[in-house]
């Protein structure tokens, strides 16, 4: 039926267009000497008409060369391309499904389908590549949105891998482990931040051979992707995480440090509870003691613990403070120096 | 001058208050309300199911409702009126799209 009226429509530009061009006069007119005004019309009405079928196709980018049959194979092949690298076939196959039922050029389709083969190849799991494909079409966004945005998930993926890799003994492990990693960039820390709590655990599990830089690195991380996800700016989540582990905080601490934090970042402002944190751990508080803060007088009033570095000098009246990032062999003798006493404090 | 900023704040005080949300878990599931007064189709989107469209219930004038499972954490928005939204929540996410996601955690 749509078949028809397309070849009705053409049919229709053509006598449009005959009409115009090659009689190059008026077009006829009626036995009572008028031009036949409901003709016209009518042909435009059905340009209009040819229009309206045929734009959707071509937004969606299904240039003249897409047959359908073509296109079918191509996304046939492209399925087996992916699974060949190692993609799961029931998720491939349902992505360009749906990719294909809202109508993404091939070209689209083609680059999302390099994502998911570079990310299987690297050994990196497909499925958040995959659910941000369905998130994006969920969202509406346009295709060249949706292939960067898979393109950044799978980066983000490899970064998180690559540094689990040091901690992780085991396969399971590693994709623990990564995707806490993947899920503290998506709220948003940023990579030399993530690499300084890193830096920060080797530190550590160098000192103690026995501690379980599995376990340590996941509890460090989970940490930060709490505070990145209420709001705590990168660099202030790296200072919280790495003066606990400079503290020597054990996985346990940085759990406990984690529900306190979740709990009492619901009634104010994050970023600042975070600095609070900050100047309360590198004055020795444990992790039980937070929210306690007050009667100690850890924590800062006005001032931050410091500026840039873990924990440098110059926040509320503080003294000389080093960095994490400072050089040296013995990184935990100088990084936190004496941070300062906190201001006024919050009693 | 003071009229005009009286207006500003007080546009932007009927803007947040249009549309507030919040949840409650019960039974293994949670319950999500969005208050919103104009809205005429409001859609539920979260991460479990990849994203697919749970349509909220008008419960009572300007409040939808959405029931879904309590599984693993999730990230979600809404869809009102066919416009994506992402409510004020307390956790969120970057969405790689250039906006964000709220987070469900059973611990939050």
């Amino acid at each position: 039926m749509i078949l028809d009226m397309k070849i009705a429509c053409s049919l229709r530009i053509c006598n449009v267009f005959r009409w115009k061009s090659f009689n190059g006069q008026e077009p006829a007119a009626s036995p009572g000497g008028d031009v036949d005004e409901g003709g016209v019309m009518r042909n435009i009405v059905f340009v209009f008409l040819f229009f309206l079928v045929h734009l959707p196709t071509v937004w969606a980018g299904n240039g003249p060369g897409e047959n359908v049959q073509g296109r079918r194979e191509a996304l046939k092949a492209l399925t087996r391309t992916m699974t060949g690298n190692g993609a799961s076939a029931d998720e491939v196959q349902r992505m360009v499904r749906m990719l294909d039922e809202k109508k993404f050029s091939m070209v689209s389709i083609e680059s999302i389908g390099n994502t998911v083969s570079e990310t299987a190849k690297a050994g990196i799991p497909i499925e958040p590549v995959i659910h941000k494909a369905y998130e994006g079409m969920a969202k509406n966004v346009p295709a060249e949105t949706l292939v960067k945005a898979l393109e950044k998930t799978r980066m983000r993926y490899a970064f998180a891998f690559q540094r689990a890799r040091a901690f992780a003994r085991s396969k399971d492990e590693l994709k623990q482990l990564g995707v806490v990693l993947a899920d503290c960039m998506a709220a948003s820390v940023v990579e030399k931040d993530m690499d300084q709590i890193t830096e920060q655990i080797r530190i550590r599990i160098k000192e103690d051979e026995e501690s379980n830089g599995k376990n340590l690195a996941e509890q460090s991380f989970l940490l930060g992707r709490s505070m990145a996800r209420m709001g705590v700016p990168s660099e202030k989540v790296r200072d919280v995480v790495c003066i606990a582990l400079i503290k020597q905080y054990t996985p346990k601490d940085m759990m406990e440090l984690q529900k306190q934090f979740s709990r009492q970042a619901r009634t104010g402002s994050a970023a600042k509870l975070a600095d609070e944190y900050s100047t309360a751990i590198s004055h020795g508080a444990r992790a039980q003691e937070m929210g306690y803060s007050g009667d100690k007088g850890y924590s800062n009033g006005s001032g931050s613990p410091g500026g840039s570095g873990i924990s440098g000098g110059s926040g509320s009246s503080a003294g000389s403070g080093g960095s994490v990032n400072s050089g040296g062999s013995d990184r935990r003798g100088g990084s936190m120096g004496n941070g300062g006493r906190g201001g006024s404090g919050r009693n | 001058m003071k009229t005009s900023l009286i207006v500003v704040f007080a546009s932007l005080i009927g803007m947040h208050g249009c549309s507030s949300h919040h949840y409650k878990i019960s039974e293994g599931f949670v319950s999500f309300y969005l208050k919103n007064k104009e809205a005429k189709t409001v859609e539920f989107l979260y991460s479990i199911d990849d994203f697919r469209d749970h349509p909220a219930f008008k419960i009572k004038e300007g409040t939808w409702e959405v029931r879904v499972p309590v599984e693993k954490e999730f990230s979600y928005f809404y869809r009102v009126d066919g416009k994506m939204f992402i409510p004020e929540c307390t956790m969120k996410e970057m969405d790689d799209f250039g906006h964000e996601n709220c987070l469900f955690t059973q611990d939050m």
